[in-house]
């Protein structure tokens, strides 16, 4: 982690940092951005004590397919009864797939991050890791990339047979999840996204320094939020999820 | 078709229930019921899905929906008209004459989308010959990949140079594709579908199909899958040594497309698309019979739209697509 004081960024087993930025923000407090990468890598299985107890983790960094699995593999399970005991914030990030042959010239981030976001999630859901485990909150990065705007059809294809799986409907599921709006701030991506879940688990993500921070802030204006639900989105939701950070400004 | 005069009776009385429907309702805007761009004819079987299939069901589904008006595109898979085999030639054929035979039989409840032998070029060249002057085609059905390749791949040049040189209609329908491994249990039409069908508009943008060729109409399913939501993304990423591809931008390149709602209707969906494209873009369908129509009916009054933009979307936007349709 390359921080320079302990204050600016939320600890997580592998790759995020919430940034409380200084500097004079276009709003009355600054944004807590919730995808921002530092340059490390780490975390496995064994990491979890370690990462919370001595590391004083806010949350675990999971991809959203792992070799040739995803992570509501089975073979994950004792990695989520341990998430969920201890209450866990996962943020699920995207990572060039191994499933899938891409249209020639056309790299991973066009379009196949996203695309592998929301399979890592349909595998969540299918696998009963979303209502097995509903002290997880998970975050999903780029305003749910594809998964708004299709759950109403992934809620339609779910297993007729496994009623168990989603005792309250699967769009609940996917609704109480988090999501944050790195490079996903124009307004078609919103609009479908503010339709879907709640204002309130909506937040601010950058994706820096893999994208520009310019990228989404942008186009954030473009959408014509009420300076509340603004102030929601740059950080009075996170500082809920992360209460640490609720005072931050003040120090 | 298992007995024409059945079939006449039905496509008599379905249009005359349309005719009553439109009159009860009152009003200019909905004297003619829905066009339905994006429903599946089944040729060579009687059932989908472990459900019976025929013209006069079909009808009879149509009619419940206030349907007046249905352009079939084949319900078979992909590799039923792309495995490059004379049995998919012979297949493909098939498939436009019997929708043919159905836009004969009634004209104005039937139009028709000729499905080609993608892997064939040759062939699929001799096909949209015979499907525009001999069988009267409204347009052209293809697949959102065809075995290892995706539409704009530079194989199917010959393809979009007759396409756009008749001004054609594309109909673009997701396939299962065979690059992508999904995660167990979860087959292709939960997501995969959708993401191919992003996939192909992604690959025709990279090589210029939707600058080059601007008289050919895209209708995109499923109120674009993923497009939508990922257009300013993709816009973010098109290569930047390579502005000649994209004068206008990507991002009008991709609005200037055309969309159907079927099975895609959920507000979170028509809201992203509402955003994006003009409400002059968006046409009804429903995937029938893959998929209930009921599956879009149910959720497009969840939207709060207004009479003008539901007949626009129910028939209006189609009309001016395909004009003989016209009320």
């Amino acid at each position: 982690m390359t921080q320079s004081s302990p204050r600016e960024f939320v600890k997580t087993m592998a790759a995020p940092a919430i940034l409380a930025q200084r500097g004079a923000p276009p709003l009355k407090s600054s944004r807590i951005d919730v995808h921002h990468h530092r340059t490390t890598a780490g975390g496995g299985v064994k990491e979890i004590a370690y990462g919370y107890d001595t590391l004083k983790a806010d949350g675990v960094h999971i991809y959203s397919s792992i070799g040739d699995k995803w992570p509501g593999d089975p073979m994950y399970l004792p990695i989520y009864e341990e998430l969920n005991r201890r209450k866990a914030i996962i943020f699920l990030h995207p990572t060039p797939p191994l499933c899938c042959k891409l249209p020639p010239g056309i790299g991973a981030p066009v379009v196949e991050y996203d695309f592998d976001v929301t399979r890592g999630i349909t595998s969540l859901l299918w696998n009963g890791v979303l209502s097995k485990f509903q002290d997880i909150r998970f975050i999903i990065v780029h305003s749910g990339g594809t998964l708004p705007v299709l759950a109403g059809r992934i809620q339609d294809r779910v297993p007729r047979n496994r009623p168990d799986l989603y005792p309250t409907g699967t769009l609940e599921l996917l609704k109480k999840q988090y999501y944050e709006c790195a490079h996903a701030t124009f307004p078609w991506a919103l609009a479908a996204l503010m339709k879907f879940t709640s204002t309130s688990n909506i937040m601010f993500g950058t994706d820096y320094p893999q994208e520009p921070i310019e990228s989404t802030t942008k186009h954030l204006p473009e959408n014509g939020f009420s300076a509340e639900l603004l102030h929601a989105i740059n950080r009075g939701n996170a500082e809920r999820v992360f209460p640490r950070f609720s005072n931050a400004i003040a120090n | 078709m298992t007995n024409r005069r059945e079939f006449v009776k039905a496509m008599a009385a379905g249009a005359l229930i349309a005719q009553q429907r439109g009159a009860g309702r009152g009003g200019a805007v909905s004297r003619a019921g829905r066009i339905d761009v994006h429903h599946h004819r089944v040729t060579g079987a009687s059932e989908v899905r472990g459900q019976a299939w025929s013209e006069q069901i079909a009808l009879e589904e149509m009619d419940k929906y206030g349907i007046t008006t249905a352009i079939t595109s084949e319900s078979g898979p992909a590799n039923q008209f792309n495995d490059g085999t004379p049995k998919a030639l012979a297949f493909t054929r098939q498939s436009n004459e019997h929708g043919a035979k159905m836009v004969q039989m009634s004209p104005r409840r039937f139009g028709l989308f000729i499905g080609l032998p993608m892997a064939d070029v040759d062939a699929s060249l001799k096909e949209i010959e015979y499907g525009y002057n001999t069988l009267k085609a409204d347009g052209v059905h293809i697949y959102s990949s065809i075995n290892d390749k995706w539409p704009g791949d530079p194989f199917f040049t010959p393809l979009h140079e007759e396409l756009n040189r008749r001004k054609a209609i594309v109909f673009m329908h997701p396939t299962t594709p065979t690059c992508c491994k999904t995660p167990p249990g979860i087959g292709g039409p939960v997501v995969e579908f959708d993401f191919d069908m992003t996939r192909a508009a992604t690959s025709l943008l990279w090589n210029g199909v939707l600058t080059k060729y601007k008289d050919i109409k895209f209708i995109i399913v499923h109120s674009g899958g993923t497009l939508p939501v990922l257009a300013g993304r993709i816009q973010d990423r098109v290569p930047r040594n390579r502005p000649d591809l994209y004068p206008t931008g990507s991002l009008e390149l991709l609005k200037n497309m055309y969309y159907e709602v079927a099975h895609a209707t959920f507000p979170w969906a028509m809201a992203a698309l509402l955003k994006f494209t003009s409400t002059s873009h968006i046409m009804f369908g429903t995937d029938y019979p893959q998929e209930p129509m009921e599956s879009t009916t149910k959720h497009l009054p969840e939207n709060g739209f207004s009479a003008e933009l539901l007949h626009a979307i129910d028939r209006g936007n189609a009309e001016v697509l395909f004009p003989k349709f016209k009320a």
